[in-house]
């Protein structure tokens, strides 16, 4: 029985690619929002048939059919979409549902975790590949390649690299990021230096622990501006309007998806990021 | 303190005891039964009176096989309870225990029913049912079969359960049921009194045995064939009915000054003075 | 203890029709779980699968679908919501309460904590195993628990005669097990502690034939042997002390009931997650309706257990499709209100 069970769900695949195979056109779901971004870069978007629930940019992105969490999605939901191509990032799973895709034919491509200009860059070629789009990656690439060329040249040339903490308001005690996190990736790279190095991940972080942090730029994501109150609100956290940001009012809101995502778009959004850092007094 | 009286029976069935052999019942330091030895005839009432705190309730539940004597042992047939397979003792005996509660709305005559599971059905028998509307009569609970078990009055929650006991011995053939009743006056009325002990009365003329704990003394004057009394966890006295219920020995256990009348049918009536 | 009376019709021997309406609306339940989903079908189409997969027939068409998604879906949705329901069911009847659920002895929270602990804690077992394996070592891990909270629970509940301690003891583990999740948490990365979070909802995504095999023998051998205790539940309701005057042994039962309801719940949790509501809501309406003599209530607890869990497992796959809500969120979406309508139509009846 559970060997057969591999044969039926390769005819399932075959039985929802048979009505496929006749228009023969590409059906692509993209499972991560840096991916999704790939995509519409690389100007393959008519391809895409489903998105998961991170993949919130262009807005465009948001009209396609949400297959759910990329770390929780559902078997059939995905293969109700007769997809032929499924790119995802390296931890989609669960890995009984991952399992199951498989084993229904269709083809999987995982891209692995990229915190590095090389990652990015890499992970632009292989969607272009995938997609057999590897003409317009190229060009992408170069692009990226030369901001990010750009970018460590600046950031050589820094005098001081000024004290950043990236905070997630959240109720009671607002979350900094840690070690290991793409907020932290994305200090450094920017030429910051990245002073919540104690934990890793995303953690609470007290009043007093801010003020001995003395942070000089404090990072939130746009995405949630409203919902802390802007500048102000964040001003009004405890602790924060002690620290050197505080202070000198250097609350800075970055695009999350774009910087944290590590798409694309991240290169040209840490080059605006390089000039921030630079323009702190010590 | 005068030694009991021990007292047999003339009639035969002389094996088919239910007794307790030197129990002695402590838990921890507290001595709730000492060196009690009580045999119960089957075809006879046996009332077990005494004050508060005597080790009465304790003595009957070591009599049932619920408690373990520290020390000696009951006995049915000659067979210690302890040796005997759950189940089949089951057939053999049944106790009304003081305040049985039941929480759940099952009908009156499925609580009777509940009697029947020591005979081994999984599902009610044409049998089971013949017994069943046989006990319900008897205790005058015909009319409340189809009725809410908690929307009964306690009486009739309490005749409720006397019919399930009943229907656990009912057919009890080969060998004389025992029918072991703990304080089954409380909660009832008068009327509802006299009845319950009517039954275990006639019960006994069945040839089944009948072992009651007993407040109200004239309850045990009236239907009693024969008495124990109980102190402090000793049996004071053992035998038939008016040679325990002596004035003169009542009013020392229970420390009050009692005097015994005669009613008119010769009973004795007992009154404080 | 106040239970609540609905007039009832003179059941009788009528258990066998109740009991068979029951099935039937399982039978209409599973075809119809069966037929919906994010691809939806037809009951003619379902049926057609079925017949031609018994008859050994080559599979046509959508037979593929039902066959090797949902089929096993639909089972696995059937056994654990029976196993919950008569768990349930035998809890409320042992403990002689009928806001009793199967989790009160512990194997929820233990599982929990066990899961949780392999999700956070066990990244380098994980990391050896193929990522296929590693789910089941998360629901291995998540037995384990439930059943070392259970074994705790007994040891320490089980001094005294009577489901006092028993209680307690449930209580006490159960804040412990609670207290380990909450450090877990605290610990958890982003993708960790979604991944806990799902999983404490409860879902039956990722079904497939083979976990299937490896938790129903779990799941379908207390089922077979639960309603077979009936009669001793019932006198249990009495009391202790009562069942033991009719010949039951109430410690050996107990101990019994309580591992096997152990074994049942935690094989239904560690598979799939924390399904609330389950265990607590169906014995409790079937009593409700039917009395609570268990040799009605257990397979019927257990066949509308099924169904309901049949049903939830649909709108979980339906609602948002192609995504999927946790099946959990669902039964307490149903079963919450659902239960509320029901009291505000019921007469009280007299306190016990």
């Amino acid at each position: 029985m559970f060997e057969r069970s591999r044969c039926w769900l390769g005819a399932v695949a075959l039985a929802l690619c048979a009505q496929v195979a006749a228009a023969d056109a590409p059906r692509v779901v993209a499972l991560g929002g840096d991916i999704t971004e790939t995509v519409y870069a690389l100007d393959a978007q008519q391809s895409l048939v489903g998105v998961d629930s991170t993949s919130l940019w262009p807005a465009a992105a948001r009209e396609l059919p949400n297959v759910g969490y990329v770390r929780q999605l559902a078997a059939e939901g995905v293969l109700a979409l007769r997809p032929n191509l499924i790119l995802a990032t390296h931890d989609a799973g669960p890995p009984p549902v991952m399992a199951q895709l498989r084993e229904a034919g269709v083809r999987i491509e995982l891209m692995p975790a990229t915190r590095t200009p090389e990652g990015v860059v890499a992970k632009v070629r292989e969607i272009g590949r995938a997609l057999g789009r590897e003409a317009a990656a190229d060009a992408i690439a170069h692009r990226i390649e030369t901001q990010y060329a750009e970018l460590s040249k600046a950031v050589a040339g820094m005098k001081s690299h000024p004290r950043v903490l990236f905070l997630m308001a959240t109720e009671g005690s607002p979350k900094a990021g840690g070690r290991e996190t793409a907020a932290a990736s994305a200090i450094v790279l920017a030429g910051g230096t990245q002073i919540a190095d104690g934990f890793t991940g995303y953690k609470p972080v007290s009043a007093e622990a801010l003020v001995a942090l003395a942070p000089d730029v404090i990072l939130l994501m746009r995405e949630r501006a409203d919902e802390v109150g802007g500048v102000s609100g964040v001003l009004q956290l405890p602790g924060v309007a002690l620290t050197p940001a505080g202070k000198a009012r250097r609350i800075v809101f970055v695009d999350g998806q774009a910087l944290l995502g590590f798409g694309p778009r991240n290169a040209e959004h840490e080059l605006e990021l390089q000039r921030v850092f630079a323009g702190v007094q010590p | 303190m005068n030694l009991a009286v021990d007292w047999r029976a003339v009639s035969g069935a002389d094996e088919r005891v239910l007794e307790a052999r030197d129990v002695h019942l402590h838990y921890g330091s507290r001595r709730v039964l000492q060196a009690v030895n009580l045999r119960a005839q089957p075809g006879r009432v046996l009332a077990l009176i005494g004050p508060n705190g005597a080790g009465k309730s304790s003595l009957l539940g070591v009599l049932a096989g619920l408690l373990r004597p520290s020390l000696g042992m009951a006995m049915l047939d000659g067979v210690s309870l302890a040796r005997w397979p759950a189940p089949e003792l089951a057939r053999r005996r049944a106790m009304l225990s003081q305040r049985v509660q039941l929480g759940f709305g099952f009908r009156a005559e499925e609580v009777a029913m509940l009697g029947r599971s020591p005979h081994g059905a999984a599902s009610p028998q044409a049998s089971d049912r013949r017994i069943v509307e046989a006990v319900l009569r008897a205790t005058g609970t015909w009319e409340l079969r189809q009725r809410n078990y908690l929307e009964l009055s306690g009486g009739e929650q309490q005749r409720v359960q006397l019919a399930r006991v009943l229907a656990q011995i009912w057919d009890c053939r080969e060998a004389p049921g025992w029918l072991l009743l703990d304080e089954p006056e409380a909660g009832l009325d008068i009327a509802h009194q006299h009845e319950l002990l009517g039954h275990a009365r006639q019960l006994a003329g069945q040839g089944f045995g009948v072992i009651a704990v007993l407040h109200e003394l004239n309850l045990a004057a009236r239907y009693a064939d024969d008495v124990a009394l109980l102190a402090q966890g000793r049996l004071v006295r053992h035998g038939g009915r008016d040679q325990v219920l002596d004035a003169q020995v009542l009013s020392k256990i229970y420390g009050v000054a009692l005097a015994c009348a005669r009613d008119g049918e010769g009973r004795p009536l007992i009154h404080a003075v | 203890m106040n239970s609540i009376a609905l007039p009832r019709r003179h059941a009788l021997s009528a258990r066998a029709w109740a009991l068979g309406g029951l099935a039937a609306l399982l039978a209409v339940a599973a075809i119809g779980g069966m037929a919906v989903g994010a691809m939806p079908l037809s009951a003619t189409q379902v049926l057609g699968a079925l017949l031609r997969w018994l008859d050994g027939l080559p599979m046509q068409g959508q037979d593929a679908v039902v066959l090797t998604l949902r089929l096993p879906r639909v089972l696995m949705a059937s056994l654990v919501g029976a196993a919950l329901a008569c768990s349930g069911a035998t809890m409320q009847g042992l403990f002689r309460n009928p806001l009793v659920e199967p989790g009160l002895v512990g194997v929820s929270a233990g599982a929990a904590l066990g899961a949780i602990g392999m999700i956070v804690l066990g990244g380098a077992v994980t990391a050896v195993l193929s990522p296929l394996l590693g789910s089941f070592a998360i629901a291995g891990a998540a037995f384990g628990g439930g059943l070392l909270a259970t074994f705790l629970v007994y040891r320490f509940g089980s001094r005294r005669p009577g489901v006092a301690t028993l209680l307690l003891a449930g209580v006490a583990i159960n804040a412990i097990a609670m207290a380990g999740v909450g450090v877990l948490t605290y610990l958890a990365n982003e993708h960790q502690l979604r991944d806990l979070t799902f999983w404490t909802l409860g879902s039956l995504g990722g079904t497939s034939w083979a976990r299937l095999g490896a938790v129903a023998p779990l799941l379908l051998l207390p089922l077979l042997w639960l309603p077979t205790q009936a009669r001793a539940l019932n006198a249990l309701l009495l009391g202790e002390r009562e069942a033991s005057l009719l010949g039951f042994e109430p410690r050996k039962l107990r101990r019994r009931l309580v591992t096997v309801v152990a074994l049942a719940t935690g094989a239904a949790v560690a598979m799939c997650g924390v399904i609330g509501f389950v265990g607590l809501l169906v014995p409790h309406l079937l009593r409700l309706v039917w009395g609570p003599d268990h040799r009605l209530l257990l397979p019927g607890s257990a066949l509308a257990g099924a169904g309901l869990m049949i049903g939830a497992d649909a709108v979980a796959r339906v609602a948002v499709a192609p995504a999927e809500l946790p099946v959990g969120v669902i039964t307490a979406l149903l079963g919450g209100p659902f239960f509320l309508w029901l009291l505000s139509r019921l007469r009280t009846g007299e306190a016990g």
